[in-house]
């Protein structure tokens, strides 16, 4: 598999069309990618109408700069990806510019950094990167990437990819306790990472030191 | 030490990259037989990097110290649904906006969808909806030979109209039509689904609000059409304090919203509210008397 995933190639050709103006490759596109960047969005907004708003202008950047999409840089759902958390933030910031009622969800594991996230545009880094806004702006936005990702996934698929990862148990111990041959938790766990790596691929990383060559340099530069 | 084959090699690290961490052991200074192929081949190197850093964003996701959180946490989410008018709002879009180097209108691959305004997405609290008590149910079985009737009438509509405008109109109609046919079916489907009746302003049934765990549909046939400066807003109502979810679209005689009930909304749709709708201008504030209201149960 090469990084980003099988449809990578695909999605460069439809990008290719839509730069010619061919509505069906863009309208694939959306029914390819629309659920995963809204469901993204969604997440790191809390906010439906936003995230729909958010959606449109992603697509609306995509059928008018597709030609400036460059495989060289990165999938292709990584550059829809860094236009939609673009917009997202931009989003956030003028959210945070007025009072806002925000539900808090006890079972939300973001619901804590809801007001730090509303207020980040008007804090400047400082202290240890964990307190980094900017940063804990990007941890939101990779969660709830990977949120929506798991959410996508089979259950089973899902199971594995959480004993491997919150009780660190390898492959075989992961048969033992499910009762299952390893061939099978093999197979899942293939299947499920391959779905993260996908998704996963080109999102930025998350500490200073490798921001400035963070991969998504591409749709950052070409979006504004 | 047999050097390893590239097939070979690429299997053994798809069986690393199953265990979180495993691939940290291989590196430059690894004298195994699998490390010294990655060392030579750029295409694994390549892989052992994307491997990496989906691990790495796994680990992100979950966040550092105190603030961590399992990954069970995080795949407790049930998939969110993108609102089906978008799509044919981002199509109506793009063949609104040139695009500097094309020609208009002479686009490759033109496709039909329909081209309908974006309506506000209604965000109402499933988490709180299905504590709900059910109540009387209206026959809202009723309801879907009226959608389906409706649906009917629009089409045949739009196949006699001959001004493009009216055609544009009707396919809209439809497009926002099958939304709705669509909601109530999965409302219907929902065995803990519920109804109430909404009311006019002098207390008789003209419609219902009925919702499941997932939709949120409201129909009625006790409205006119507003005129071209006013919309009929949907809204919730509680402690004397209007959240606007949506607004009323028109087909026929009936007048009809869909939304969906997600756990991530900003407008909770709790026991004891109200929800109601109101003629309101375009633009501008609102807040008149509502026209049909339906209370949530206590």
């Amino acid at each position: 598999m090469t990084p980003g995933g099988d449809r990578d190639p695909d999605d460069g050709l439809l990008l290719r069309r839509v730069a010619g103006g061919d509505e069906a490759a863009f309208m694939t596109l959306y029914d390819r990618h629309a659920g995963a960047l809204f469901g993204t969005t969604v997440r790191f907004l809390r906010d439906r109408e936003s995230a729909a708003e958010v959606l449109q202008d992603v697509f609306m950047a995509i059928w008018q700069r597709a030609d400036q999409y460059d495989p060289r840089f990165g999938s292709a759902f990584g550059w829809l990806l860094g236009i939609a958390r673009n917009r997202a933030i931009d989003r956030l910031r003028a959210e945070s510019r007025r009072p806002r009622a925000v539900r808090a969800w006890t079972d939300d594991p973001d619901a804590n950094d809801t007001v730090d996230l509303l207020d980040w545009a008007g804090r400047r880094r400082s202290g240890p990167a964990e307190d980094d806004p900017v940063i804990e702006v990007d941890r939101r936005w990779t969660r709830s990437l990977v949120r929506t990702t798991l959410a996508e996934m089979p259950p089973d698929e899902r199971q594995v990819v959480v004993l491997a990862y919150d009780h660190a148990l390898s492959q075989s111990e992961i048969a033992a306790r499910l009762g299952m041959p390893i061939g099978t938790v093999k197979s899942r766990t293939r299947r499920a990472l391959a779905r993260l790596r996908s998704r996963l691929a080109d999102v930025p990383d998350l500490r200073p030191g490798d921001r400035a060559e963070a991969s998504v340099a591409q749709p950052s530069e070409l979006d504004r | 030490m047999t050097p390893l084959d590239h097939a070979e090699a690429h299997e053994r690290l798809a069986d690393l990259a199953l265990e979180p961490g495993a691939l940290d052991r291989l590196g430059p200074a690894t004298t195994d037989a699998l490390g010294a192929h990655v060392v030579t081949c750029e295409t694994c190197r390549r892989d052992v990097e994307a491997w990496r850093r989906t691990h790495t964003r796994l680990l992100d996701a979950r966040g550092p110290g105190e603030d961590r959180v399992e990954l069970a946490q995080l795949a407790g989410d049930e998939p969110i649904v993108v609102p089906p008018e978008l799509r044919g709002a981002v199509l109506a879009a793009a063949r609104r906006t040139p695009v500097a180097g094309r020609s208009p209108g002479g686009a490759a691959g033109r496709i039909a969808v329909p081209a309908e305004v974006v309506a506000p997405v209604p965000v109402v609290s499933r988490a709180s909806a299905i504590r709900l008590p059910v109540r009387g149910r209206p026959p809202i079985g009723r309801l879907l030979p009226l959608v389906a009737v409706l649906a009917i009438v629009i089409v045949g509509a739009g196949v006699v109209v001959d001004q493009a405008g009216r055609a544009d109109r009707a396919v809209q109609e439809v497009a926002r039509l099958e939304a709705v046919t669509a909601s109530l079916n999965r409302v219907l489907r929902d065995p803990a689904h519920q109804v109430v009746n909404l009311r006019g302003a002098d207390g008789s049934a003209s419609g219902s609000l009925s919702w499941s765990s997932r939709d949120l549909v409201v129909l009625t046939t006790a409205l006119e059409p507003p005129p071209p400066d006013r919309v009929y807003r949907c809204w919730i109502e509680r402690d004397g304090k209007r959240s606007p979810v949506g607004q009323m679209w028109f087909a026929g005689g009936s007048a009809f919203w869909n939304g969906t009930l997600d756990e991530w909304a900003t407008t909770s749709f709790e026991a004891g509210g109200t929800f109601g709708v109101s003629l309101e201008p375009v633009a501008g504030p609102a807040g008149n008397p509502a026209v049909l209201v339906a209370q949530l149960p206590d």
